[in-house]
């Protein structure tokens, strides 16, 4: 493996939680050179990130101006100039870590003998390639029984990952410099206890907002002496002048005022960041600087949470957290669940060197708390920090999480199994209820793969006639399926990942078409068996 | 030699165009045109006084016309040659280019010349030769992208025919019509049989049917009372109706927007189209003396036609419109046509005599005298005439015009009265001829209508009777009921004639040739639509992105929604460019 290309046309986060993925690739194959294709936008931030050999950046928001603006073959040269630009190397693994129809489309022209992630086949029809990106492709339809984050999904699903080292941005040492000008001017001294503040967020939606930063703030000085700085670009300037308004004199508002870089180099300051769902987290991650994320609105801390061990989490207890990205939110009562007190003590519990458990009570009701850590397989997991029993939704969330990690690893469904389940009375009661679906879709997908033996048998006899009835039985199944994503909505993970991936099902020839609709089933089959027995606590595999 | 060759190239004719093989074979060489050497040698020729090549060396005149036009050529459209002359320049076409072209030679006594000169062979293997062509011939221009070359001698010699291409290259371009209609009225059929004669000459159409809002429109008067309020109620309406179509024009942009008389398009509609340089048309197909709207909306469009002229065109001149023509009415045969009916529908839609229209003054005055014939009146407004209500079928009930070319169809004689306000009967002054005069000849049936004096423009004596009085009416009635075989005959002259000269197709091909003799060549830019051949051009027809463009043309402009509808419409496995056109589509609606 000499030629690796990595195409990120994202957001700042995104490339900063693709860092994992690039260390993993040159470990395991010393020597290979990154191509990496960023938005140009993000360029600066790349610099930072010691992996990358060659930087292709594009500017998107120019062309999508031109797209709208002038002829289609200016545009289109625009386009042929930059694929030619990657095409200047051939590569021997292509990595799409972005989620869309047109950079699906981008892969096919691309000079790449195997590509990993979202890609098109001949005909323009998405593919997706790999279990762990058609796992992570699909999380997005059940979000909330997504127990993985996006580094582990990516990096896994380029066989890479499990180094439990986080993210990586080396800060220059200009930017140290000017970042202690910056301090030193605005009167802080080496050994103040510093806390970052960032109250902005790429949508409004995932945004604690003003006030809370501002109460949040005003507590620190006052209570702790800390001085807060906060942090945001030029065009967030109005919130950091919110937050200074009620938060007080000991307050540095320094939106606007630095580069990436610079940021970079002001949160290794810091002895925390207190943040929204923001590229500025994974900054404050990438450079060693711990992080209390607030996660509300449509920001979900395990999808996207703070990549490492040590950071702490407060999520919006509210049933309906997290959203969907399309859901226009008017009330966003999530906020009001979190409190400028939960974080104050949390802040409070991590300086007292406390990791927690906290009792639970009154005030800590419309929250949990999480602690960020690796788990033995080196996925992260975020560890509820407030006792109390779990519910159904925790139970799942398990469940599946030790049912994908094994499975989509290619693991033995057997070995899967234990009994060490934390049940509840209350839970144990409707347990019934949540385990019958999955032992349905386990007996449809046996006998799916039964009816695609007789398929194949029947396509080698050339009984054409007989093949169309089995084909028939074989879509009502399929149907079913689909339905039961409907009907037990906490079957969707895997009805969903069964559905993508028989969309993406490609090979040569009927035949290798027939075999590998086999291998579907019997994936599904075991996915549904492990859920079953993890959830009954009775083996269901023989 | 000169026999010879003239042989050759006689058997050369016959076989690629048999009936031109005919014409020329036996023509003389005509007395006017005169083969004469040149000081090359080389025989030039003469038209009267006119020299159509160099009297001292047509090959190297050719070879200089030659390159001069190769290096104008976009390099993909089809080289159209005007004038073939004794053919010097036409080698030197064939030689000098690896791809096929059109000659058109506009004199065939000239081409009969050039039988004797030039050999036709290496010509016809890239030509296509249209000598004298008429007009059907040139229908072929409609089918290709052209890049016109005239030879300058013969365009000189033969200005008008000259002219006849120019416009027919103009008109053929597919440009792209939004044709909008009226919200209700007697104009609204006319909408489609509008839109579908566009259709049928080529160019790409868009129906702006205002009609679903008829309801709504016409309940204000139900729901208010005070006529001013009424008023401005319904001012408001079309105003909101007029932004409509502008958001209409801005989804489809058009090259031309042609409203029909009664169309919701307000002053600003019609400035704001000015700003985008979209040209526009308006058929008033309505009496100017009845209705004075003109007045206001005239002067404001680019081409206004009329359904009357005479003294209207001195009112319309000192109103200063400048591009105004005569543009009568018709009928769509592909609607307007003869039926078979059945039994039950012959009983159902038939009679001796029926009428079809609106209860109009002048025709409630006359009807009453006719109930004494085996006589059924079909449509609305007849209402309070107590004579008439036996005759009055489907309750006085608007029908469409699927139903009354059922009438016209089934009845022996179908009568047409022109509507007036103030006549008892017959208009004596009447001019311009309604829909139904060409409808219901469309169809073969028979009609008897009232005189009016534009009606010889259309028909003949044996196409058409006409009446003058109710008195005369009445005896035409009793005449041709007993003349079976007239009747028919009559109608199946009238049937002839319109399909010939009076249909929609027709009269928008006039209304097309009338609005590019006056200048007009569609819209070259608007936001999101480019023409193609620009397109082409600019990325280079030799190149992968250009020949992937080609398979626009003969289109004239597209926008990036055309060429993504395209490549979804295309069967099997994407190419790049067509990888490349749904990357920026998706980039488009999404970013990246």
């Amino acid at each position: 493996m000499k030629e690796v290309l990595l195409i990120n046309l994202t957001r700042m986060g995104d490339i900063l939680q693709s860092t994992p993925i690039m260390r993993g690739l040159k470990r395991r194959f010393p020597g290979c050179s990154i191509t990496y294709v960023v938005i140009s936008g993000f360029a600066e931030i790349c610099r930072g990130i010691p992996y990358i050999d060659r930087l292709i950046p594009f500017d998107m928001d120019d062309y999508y101006n031109k797209l709208h603006s002038i002829d289609p073959v200016e545009n289109y040269r625009t386009l042929e100039d930059f694929i030619g630009r990657i095409n200047e190397r051939s590569y021997d693994l292509l990595i799409n870590l972005t989620p869309s129809k047109s950079c699906a489309l981008l892969t096919a022209l691309i000079d790449a003998k195997r590509i990993c992630g979202l890609t098109v086949d001949g005909e323009g029809y998405r593919v997706l390639k790999g279990p762990w990106m058609r796992y992570f492709t699909t999380s997005v339809f059940n979000r909330h029984l997504n127990p993985f984050n996006l580094v582990d999904m990516h990096a896994r699903a380029c066989g890479v990952g499990g180094d439990r080292e986080g993210l990586v941005l080396k800060v220059p040492s200009d930017s140290e410099k000017r970042a202690r000008e910056i301090l030193e001017g605005e009167g802080v001294r080496e050994g103040d206890l510093l806390i970052g503040l960032q109250p902005g967020a790429s949508k409004e939606h995932k945004r604690w907002g003003t006030g809370n930063f501002g109460l949040l703030a005003r507590r620190l000085c006052e209570e702790m002496g800390a001085r807060v700085v906060v942090f945001g670009s030029r065009a967030e300037a109005n919130l950091g002048r919110e937050v200074k308004a009620i938060g007080g004199d000991g307050v540095i508002d320094l939106t606007g005022r630095t580069d990436l870089m610079e940021l970079a180099a002001l949160l290794r300051r810091c002895r925390f960041l207190v943040s929204n769902d923001s590229g500025t987290m994974h900054i404050a991650t990438a450079v060693g600087t711990k992080v209390v994320e607030l996660s509300l609105g449509a920001a979900y801390f395990r999808e996207t949470g703070p990549y490492g061990e040590g950071h702490m989490v407060v999520e919006s207890r509210i049933p309906c957290h997290p959203c969907n990205f399309d859901v226009d939110c008017k009330g966003m009562e999530c906020r009001s669940y979190i409190r400028p007190d939960h974080v104050f003590e949390i802040v409070k519990m991590v300086l007292e060197g406390r990791e927690g458990p906290i009792q639970d009570g009154q005030e800590w009701r419309s929250v949990q708390v999480y602690r960020s850590a690796f788990d033995s397989m080196g996925l992260l997991d975020y560890i509820p920090l407030i006792e109390r029993p779990m519910e159904e939704r925790d139970i799942l969330l398990r469940a599946y999480r030790r049912m994908w990690a094994s499975l989509l690893e290619g693991g033995n469904p057997l070995e899967v199994l234990d009994d060490t389940f934390i049940r509840t009375p209350s839970i144990q009661a409707s347990m019934e209820g949540l385990v019958l679906p999955f032992k349905r879709l386990g007996d449809l997908a046996e006998k799916g793969m039964s009816l695609t033996r007789e398929l194949k048998t029947l396509f080698r006899e050339k009984r054409g006639e007989e093949m169309r009835a089995v084909g028939e039985k074989i879509a009502a199944l399929d149907e079913e399926v689909t339905r039961m994503r409907f009907t037990h909505p906490w079957v969707s993970p895997v009805t969903n990942f069964f559905s993508y991936s028989k969309e993406s099902l490609d090979g040569e020839g009927l035949e290798a078409l027939i075999e590998g609709t086999e291998a579907l089933y019997r994936f599904l089959r075991d996915q549904a068996r492990v859920m079953e027995s993890l959830l009954s606590g009775t083996p269901c595999l023989s | 030699m000169a026999k010879g060759l003239f042989e050759k190239n006689l058997s050369i004719l016959k076989s690629i165009d048999r009936d031109l093989w005919e014409e020329v074979r036996g023509l003389e060489v005509s007395k006017d045109l005169s083969l004469f050497p040149s000081r090359s040698g080389r025989p030039t020729l003469k038209v009267g006084k006119a020299l159509l090549h160099s009297a001292y060396d047509p090959i190297r005149e050719a070879e200089g016309w030659v390159s001069h036009h190769l290096n104008g050529w976009d390099g993909f459209s089809t080289p159209l040659i005007f004038g073939l002359g004794l053919g010097y320049h036409v080698v030197e076409m064939a030689k000098r280019l690896d791809r096929s072209f059109v000659v058109v030679e506009p004199d065939l006594r000239v081409f009969r010349c050039a039988l004797e000169v030039v050999d036709l062979e290496p010509i016809v293997q890239k030509a296509g030769l249209l000598v004298s062509p008429s007009g059907d011939d040139l229908s072929i221009l409609f089918k290709d992208t052209f890049h016109l070359m005239p030879y300058p001698p013969s365009a000189t010699l033969y200005p008008e025919e000259y002219r006849r291409i120019e416009r027919r290259l103009a008109l053929s371009e597919r440009y792209r019509i939004l044709v909008v209609g009226p919200v209700y009225g007697g104009s609204l059929p006319i909408l489609g049989y509008v839109s579908s004669a566009f259709k049928d000459l080529g160019y790409e159409v868009e129906v702006m049917d205002c009609s679903p809002f008829r309801e709504a429109f016409l309940s204000i008067g139900d729901i208010i009372e005070e006529k001013g309020n009424v008023d401005k109620l319904r001012s408001i309406f079309t105003t909101f109706l007029s932004e409509l179509v502008m958001a209409r024009v801005v989804d489809f942009k058009p090259d031309l927007f042609f409203a029909l008389a009664q169309a919701p398009v307000t002053v600003d509609l019609l400035e704001r189209l000015k700003g985008y340089g979209i040209p526009r048309a308006f058929w008033f197909v309505e009496d100017f003396r009845l209705f004075e709207y003109w007045k206001d909306v005239a002067p404001l469009y680019d081409y206004f036609f009329t359904i009357q002229d005479g003294e209207f065109f001195e009112y319309l001149k000192d109103l200063g419109v400048k591009n105004f023509h005569y543009l009568p009415l018709a009928a769509d045969p592909s609607v307007h046509r003869p039926l078979q009916l059945s039994k039950e529908e012959m009983e159902e839609y038939g009679s001796d005599l029926s009428f079809v229209g609106v209860g109009y003054y002048n025709r409630r005055h006359l009807l009453p005298h006719l109930i004494d014939f085996d006589l059924k009146i079909w449509g609305s407004g007849w209402n309070g005439l107590k004579p008439l209500q036996p005759f009055i079928q489907r309750e006085g009930r608007w029908i469409s015009p699927e139903e009354y070319v059922k009438v016209f169809n089934a009845s022996r004689i179908n009568l047409n009265l022109h509507s007036s306000t103030v006549h008892q009967g017959v208009n004596p002054y009447g001019d311009f001829v309604n829909p139904r005069t060409f409808e219901i000849a469309s169809c073969g049936a028979f009609q008897l209508v009232d005189r009016r004096s534009h009606l010889p423009r259309f028909f003949d004596e044996e196409e058409m009777v006409t009446y003058e009085s109710l008195k005369d009416l009445r005896e035409k009635i009793k005449y041709y009921l007993k003349n079976e075989r007239e009747r028919k005959e009559m109608a199946r002259k009238a049937r002839e004639r319109v399909v010939r000269d009076h249909t929609y197709r027709r009269r928008m091909e006039e209304a097309m040739a009338f609005m590019v003799d006056r200048g007009f060549c569609g819209v070259d830019s608007l936001p999101g639509r480019y023409l193609v051949r620009d397109l082409v051009k600019k990325a280079g027809p030799e190149t992968e992105l250009g020949r992937y463009l080609l398979r626009f043309l003969p289109r004239r402009s597209i926008e990036m929604e055309d060429i993504v509808r395209d490549i979804r419409e295309g069967a099997g496995s994407l190419t790049r460019p067509e990888t490349i056109f749904l990357i920026m589509k998706e980039m488009m609606e999404r970013g990246v």
